[in-house]
């Protein structure tokens, strides 16, 4: 799948962010295709690329505890593998791609770091969006927490 | 403007979704969300709007299978 830049302006990690620094970014990052039902990255394991959706959409598993939970779907523009991307630590779920096909732009995390460093407005941006997205998620977590038993959760 | 919702299904049927679109969610339209048609009983703005997006949360019933995945 060929990376445009009307593709990197719906992606809210990239808000803020000039088409100069856009076109950077994609030379940096490596796309991948998948097809329904391949694992994506696997909960527990300790990689630290992080990914955002390109096209088709892929779903969150949680395997605590033996039991297998669907967590939530994210679809085009969303990204995932964050937390590793701040902190280095294993993956927190598993990610499923549920889509026949999908692909995604990943970023290594010393890739990314690195560019960071070089590119600081860059980096605050990114940093900032994310610190976003993670609010976002976390309201609407708090949301779902709400309602009552029945209802669906996120 | 490019909106970043996030769609909860009542009834514990489907696990939510999170999604970017160039259209805004109406109540009472039908979508579908992984398989599933729904009609979207709620658009609640979660957080104000930053540059060229907006945050919403969206509640939904289930309307039937598709099967499609």
């Amino acid at each position: 799948m060929e990376i445009t830049l009307p593709i990197l302006h719906a992606v809210d990690l990239f808000t803020g962010l000039n088409e100069t620094q856009l076109a950077a970014l994609a030379e940096i990052g490596q796309v991948s295709e998948f097809n329904r039902g391949d694992i994506i990255m696997k909960e527990g394991e300790q990689t630290t690329a992080v990914y955002i959706v390109l096209k088709g959409q892929v779903e969150v598993v949680s395997e605590l505890n033996e039991n297998t939970t669907s967590l939530i779907i994210l679809g085009a523009g969303q990204s995932f593998g964050e937390m590793a991307l701040l902190d280095a630590g294993p993956r927190s779920a598993t990610i499923r791609c549920l889509s026949p096909e999908a692909s995604m732009l990943a970023f290594s995390r010393e890739d990314l770091l690195a560019f960071w460093d070089r590119e600081c407005r860059v980096g605050y941006r990114m940093l900032f969006n994310i610190a976003r997205d993670l609010a976002f998620k976390l309201r609407i977590r708090n949301l779902t927490n709400a309602l009552p038993r029945e209802a669906g959760y996120l | 403007m490019i909106y970043k919702v996030s769609y909860v299904v009542i009834g514990g049927q489907h696990r939510g979704m999170i999604a970017n679109q160039d259209e805004a969610p109406q109540v009472g339209q039908h979508i579908e969300l992984a398989g599933l048609m729904c009609e979207i009983l709620e658009v609640q703005e979660l957080v104000p709007p930053l540059e060229d997006f907006a945050y919403l949360h969206v509640t939904c019933r289930l309307l039937e299978e598709t099967g499609d995945s």
